[in-house]
């Protein structure tokens, strides 16, 4: 695993001519995260399991959830789907059927509200995202509340890790006050972080009427360190995830990928777990990922050998993502997962 | 549209807050950008009330600076300045904290890249990630945030909107900075997105909401062919784009440049008759004004014509 100093080192590196400037360049003493953001437990477990969008997939994603014991009855579920942006010819965003798909496996499984959120990070035009994602079609199909996070109410939120220099954000009531928060990626390369999965996915959840579009205070402040920060603080919370691996964005990730069709939904409580199985179904080995490998300290299981492994082999489905130049180094030999 | 307007206006008044200000959405906090376009749209619309008490709450959330913050929950000084600006530029009464705002905005330039990375992009420009001029700073949408295109639009729009004989001189060389970043960041094929034309080899795409902005500030510069070139990229994206934030903000950039839009308002009409998604009080504010003829929110006051 990296160690914290190589994290410093390799981020401060690849960084310097960048977009990323204000990352940390000094080696920090001490963990840059408060002892109750620290939550990785001795075992986490992950569930890997076949679909297709135009198949049964609340039926899939009810068994996925039940597959890893998560009760939702009577609880507030807020879904964080990511709609960053619109390509018609493009696979940027969480497909509706997905999103149709665990709204109602939840409620099937007793969940007392469901609401969907987001906060585009590119567009403000959120009524034209809704439109041509499909998502908003797959709510009023459904009849589920939408809330734009870029214009929630806000908490100032005194953050849980010190990898950037922030100190505190600006977070919407909606997601601070979810019984249960499910991220709700579509799993892609990307060409600053490696990867975007259940992590990366909660940028959306920053409000960009504080921080604008993009949100470029994450940027600056350096976007593996922002990862970082956030996934710390929403620790309180219980969150779960839903990757959209069904079909999923390599190359030059996350906006003008190619597509390629894994056919899979990942589950898992822990984050770190479930994104270190989205590298593995793309062939990319996560320690390499340095904010995945960082949250691997802390926030949840990055190991193979910590993960229990349910549903479907990974071998059998994972597919040969590529990556761009940058990332050339993070990429994993097939069939080395032992699943 | 008389009908549509009567509809939107109502629609509009239902979300002024307790505290006189508006929210994004029903049923969220005043913020101070949403409360500027309902004093604007409802002024426009004769609404005398609810555009007062709108009036009242921006004047009351001034800060000592000059500057407006977001919301009560977030008092620092942020970029909806910009849309207080342009609200209050209409307000006789608003003088002074027109003048104090306007200072504000002005002493505000985005960041830069540090000098080696400035550096690094003259020398080798063709081994950047990301292609732009990293010497241009207009304006961001935080404090120590890279400039970025609607705050730079909507900044220029706001301060063109004061009377001019208020501003200092250096209003003239931040304009102009502000047009040399826009026309910097347009996209291959004209328009502009957020601000990234081009990342990793690959063009980016423009959007029409952010393109008729950047072409309502840069409507001193008709003969700019890429003015012109944007131009077409608007009409080619409302074509495909069914939002009410894209349509409004389309049909008033075109009127502006006077180019025949009613076809779009006529789209923008329907919409408002169907079973659309939850907009925002900025898309209904500005739908008011495109469901008129000929209104423009933008438009500088009259002595500076």
């Amino acid at each position: 695993m990296t160690d914290r100093r190589a994290f410093v080192r390799t981020v401060a590196g690849a960084t310097a001519a960048s977009m990323l400037p204000g990352c940390k360049q000094q080696e920090p003493e001490g963990p840059l995260w408060e002892a109750s953001a620290a939550v990785r437990s001795p075992r986490s477990s992950v569930a890997v399991l076949s679909g297709s969008y135009d198949g049964e997939l609340e039926d899939v994603i009810r068994r996925g959830i039940e597959l890893m014991g998560l009760d939702v009855r009577g609880l507030r579920v807020v879904l964080k789907p990511n709609f960053v942006e619109f390509d018609p010819d493009g696979v940027i965003n969480t497909h509706p059927a997905v999103v149709h798909g665990t709204i109602e496996a939840l409620r099937g499984l007793g969940a007392g509200e469901v609401v969907v959120a987001e906060g585009a990070g590119h567009r403000r035009d959120n009524e034209y995202l809704l439109r041509e994602t499909g998502i908003g079609y797959a709510l009023r199909d459904t009849r589920t509340q939408f809330i734009d996070l870029n214009h929630d109410t806000v908490h100032r939120t005194v953050l849980k890790g010190s990898y950037t220099p922030l100190g505190s954000l600006y977070l919407p009531a909606t997601i601070l006050g979810a019984d249960l928060l499910i991220s709700l990626p579509k799993l892609k390369t990307h060409h600053w972080a490696g990867v975007t999965l259940s992590m990366k996915n909660m940028f959306g959840i920053v409000p960009g009427s504080h921080y604008g579009w993009p949100k470029n205070v994450l940027h600056w402040a350096g976007i593996k360190e922002s990862i970082l920060d956030i996934n710390a603080t929403l620790t309180p919370l219980r969150r779960f995830a839903i990757v959209d691996a069904i079909v999923g964005m390599e190359g030059n990730g996350p906006i003008q990928g190619e597509a390629r069709t894994v056919g899979a939904l990942i589950f898992g409580a822990d984050p770190v777990a479930v994104d270190a199985t989205g590298c593995r179904l793309m062939h990319i080995d996560p320690s390499r990922i340095d904010y995945v490998a960082e949250a691997g300290r802390f926030l949840g299981n990055l190991e193979l050998d910590r993960i229990d492994q349910r549903g479907e082999a990974i071998d059998d489905l994972a597919q040969d993502f590529s990556v761009i130049g940058n990332f050339a180094s993070v990429k994993q030999a097939a069939e080395v997962t032992g699943s | 549209m008389p009908a549509t307007n009567d509809k939107l206006t109502l629609a509009l008044r239902s979300r002024c807050n307790a505290d006189g200000g508006f929210g994004p959405y029903s049923d969220r906090s005043s913020t101070t950008e949403s409360t500027a376009w309902a004093a604007l749209a409802l002024g426009m619309e004769g609404e005398s009330e609810p555009a007062e008490s709108a009036i009242d709450w921006l004047l009351q959330h001034q800060l000592p600076s000059g500057a407006w913050p977001h919301s009560e929950a977030a008092p620092e000084a942020s970029w909806m300045t910009s849309p207080a600006l342009l609200s209050l530029s209409k307000v006789p009464a608003a003088r002074d904290a027109v003048i104090r705002g306007s200072r504000w905005l002005l002493s505000q330039r985005g960041q830069s890249f540090p000098f080696v990375t400035r550096l690094y992009y003259r020398l080798w420009p063709e081994k950047v990630q990301v292609r732009l001029d990293a010497d241009l700073r207009a304006w961001a949408w935080t404090a120590g945030a890279f400039s970025w295109c609607e705050p730079t639009s909507m900044a220029m729009l706001s301060l063109r909107s004061v009377e001019q004989q208020l501003l200092p001189r250096s209003m003239r060389s931040r304009h102009l900075e502000g047009e040399r970043l826009l026309l910097d960041r347009m996209c291959e094929g004209g328009g502009w997105n957020y601000g990234n034309s081009w990342v990793l080899g690959e063009n980016l795409w423009p959007y029409p909401d952010t393109t008729a902005l950047a072409l309502l500030a840069l409507s001193a510069r008709r003969d700019e062919p890429r003015v012109a070139e944007s131009l077409d990229a608007l009409t080619r994206m409302l074509d495909t784009h069914e939002s009410s934030l894209s349509l409004s903000l389309g049909v008033i950039c075109l009127e502006a440049f006077a180019i025949d839009a009613m076809s779009y308002r006529d789209r923008l009409d329907a919409l408002w008759n169907e079973e659309g998604f939850d907009t925002t009080t900025r898309a209904m504010a500005l739908s008011l004004f495109a469901l008129r003829q000929d209104e423009n929110p933008f438009r500088p006051s009259q002595t500076n014509d």
